[in-house]
């Protein structure tokens, strides 16, 4: 019998693993704006220090960003403890790799996300992107 | 004629570290101060205080194939314990990567303890501080170390702790650290200021200047 602790474990890994495909995915390939879905109208986002609330505002910035290439090569997740967050199951995924914007060097990136369930989703609720430079 | 669809290559300048407030940047200071102090002191065994009893820690390399030039051979020492999941594993080293997160206080304590001794770059800190919750608050830092047996190798760093009211200040629940090449501008800028000798003496003093927007 797997613990309790052990399958929140297995929940954030692939919950974090579906979320990096995807979020990538529709940030380079698809639209942006498809990305809307996954923040909460009340997220924040600190884009490389540039502070953004609410999931309209990031949004905005995020398809002002030119053409993008991600190559992820790092991924890591992690449950938070659900006393912490009023009962509300919440994970934290971290992820690394390059980014190319078009017309830009190639940069190295880490970025992290606090995922949060909401009625049954996975939605983005903090969301911290920074250059390692 | 042609069609206006030309978008724009500028990218948005990148800012200092951000802190939501004054009290949670004293706070989160404080926090930081202390925690590389006792991380890069000879003994780390203090910093069990610092951990939540449900903490989660774990270290993550990017992944290479490693290659006879790669940089990252020099972290060797690291890739059994890196729990980094963006590979093509099969479902039973995926089982067993998952398994590389340390849970609990005692359990975390013991591995960060193990980790090499390191010296960082205090100059070097940037750090985000994104969700603010009444029991909780998540930051990254980045920046650049070093280990101490590798004195030469520049590693570039990204932490991210999740942190809540605790008996001694803030309590550590999750604590991922990252570890990756640096870019030239990390390893051109990195310990530029004499360092005091860090094993003898741990650092005592935030500059909160490099840190304030």
């Amino acid at each position: 019998m797997a613990t309790e602790a052990a399958l929140k474990n297995d929940q954030a890994c692939s919950a974090g693993e579906e979320f990096q495909k995807l979020y990538y995915e529709s940030f380079d390939k698809k639209s942006r704006s498809l990305l809307d879905k996954l923040y909460m109208d009340t997220a924040r986002m600190v884009w490389n220090g540039n502070v953004l609330e609410g999931s309209k505002k990031i949004i905005e910035f995020l398809e002002n960003l030119p053409v993008s290439v991600h190559t992820i090569d790092l991924l890591d997740c992690h449950p938070i403890l659900e006393s912490v967050t009023n009962g509300q199951t919440s994970i934290m995924v971290v992820v690394g790799g390059k980014v190319k914007f078009e017309g830009n060097r190639e940069f190295p990136f880490n970025e992290n996300f606090i995922l949060t369930s909401q009625q049954g989703k996975w939605k983005i609720i903090s969301n911290t992107f920074r250059y390692f430079e | 004629i042609g069609f206006d669809l030309k978008t724009s290559t500028a990218l948005p300048q990148v800012g200092p570290s951000f802190f939501p407030g004054e009290e949670v940047k004293a706070n989160i200071l404080q926090f930081v101060e202390r925690y590389y102090a006792e991380y890069d002191s000879p003994d780390r065994s203090k910093l069990i205080n610092v951990y939540h009893e449900q903490a989660k820690f774990s270290l993550s390399v990017p992944f290479t194939t490693g290659g006879a030039g790669s940089w990252y051979r020099q972290l060797g020492h690291h890739f059994s314990h890196s729990r980094n999941m963006k590979k093509n594993l099969d479902q039973n080293q995926k089982n067993k990567t998952v398994k590389l997160l340390k849970q609990g206080q005692l359990a975390v304590a013991a591995f960060v303890n193990e980790l090499p001794s390191t010296q960082h770059d205090l100059n070097s800190f940037v750090i985000d501080v994104s969700l603010v919750l009444p029991g909780l608050v998540h930051f990254t830092v980045n920046g650049v170390l070093r280990e101490q047996e590798r004195t030469k190798t520049v590693i570039a760093f990204s932490r991210t702790f999740t942190v809540c009211p605790g008996p001694n200040g803030l309590s550590v629940l999750n604590d991922q650290l990252s570890l990756r090449q640096p870019s030239e501008k990390q390893k051109k800028s990195s310990f530029s200021t004499p360092a005091p000798t860090p094993t003898h003496s741990p650092v005592s003093a935030l500059p909160t200047a490099t840190l304030s927007p």
